[in-house]
């Protein structure tokens, strides 16, 4: 299983939530945790099924959404891909800058990995 | 008379991506397009999949990829009109930048396809 892990993010077009979790997904790959994540496209998983389903499948894996409908976590599951971490954003928990809420959330999702990493270690 | 449905892709990578995204919201606001999560049709989901078949489909694409236009395909649905991005910005001074943030020349190219995307709705 390779060290990095594998972001993969609903960025629903049609809600906030979607939005929100894109930023999070942006925030991890470009400050946060740049060395430590990939991102996957989910529509990819569609159009370019293998590759992208490979990819997942040799790394650990994150869903992020911005619903119930848990279309991210949904997508692995169709593939067999179990993740080790899944985040649902509930947009009523969303107050004033989407941004500054989606940076909060992607340093959940980055304590997570310090702490995982660090029991892997132990 | 169906109602134009805008699946433009995710925009979570590239800049071109961010520009079409920018653009299925333009257009939205100024028509009575709706938009729907391309993710609900990468999954499956039925209600989703109910509106693609009932929809006049536009896909807006940032990258040769084509995700938008590739999902919808896989569903057997036909689209009404399939744009993308790295195509349109052809022959166009322009060099969009930034993803969750775009610079001024990417929303200048936003505007200018969403222009072009409601001109080819109603002509």
């Amino acid at each position: 299983m390779n060290e990095k892990y594998a972001i993969i993010s609903c960025s629903g077009e049609e809600f906030l939530g979607g939005t929100v979790t894109r930023a999070i997904a942006r925030f991890l790959v470009e400050s946060l945790a740049c060395d430590r994540v990939v991102l996957t496209c989910l529509p990819l998983f569609l159009a370019e099924k293998d590759d992208e389903v490979e990819f997942d499948r040799s790394h650990r894996c994150i869903s992020i959404d911005g619903c119930d409908k848990r279309c991210a976590l949904n997508a692995l599951k169709i593939n067999c891909i179990e993740a080790v971490y899944s985040m649902v954003i509930n947009e009523d928990e969303i107050k004033g800058d989407y941004k500054e809420f989606a940076w909060k959330k992607a340093m959940e999702i980055k304590r997570f990995m310090e702490v995982e990493s660090k029991c892997n270690m132990e | 008379m169906n109602k134009f449905l805008i699946l433009p892709c995710s925009g979570i990578g590239k800049s071109l991506g961010s520009v079409a995204r920018e653009a299925a919201y333009i257009v939205k606001e100024r028509t009575d397009a709706i938009i729907k999560c391309l993710p609900r049709i990468t999954v499956g989901e039925k209600e989703a999949l109910d509106l693609l078949n009932k929809s006049k489909i536009i896909t807006i694409d940032g990258c040769p990829e084509e995700c938008a236009l590739k999902n919808v395909q896989f569903s057997n649905v036909e689209v009404f009109r399939a744009f993308r991005v790295g195509k349109f910005i052809r022959g166009k001074k322009l060099k969009p930048d930034g993803i969750l943030e775009l610079n001024e020349d990417g929303k200048k190219l936003a505007e200018l396809l969403a222009e072009k995307i409601i001109g080819e709705m109603y002509e």
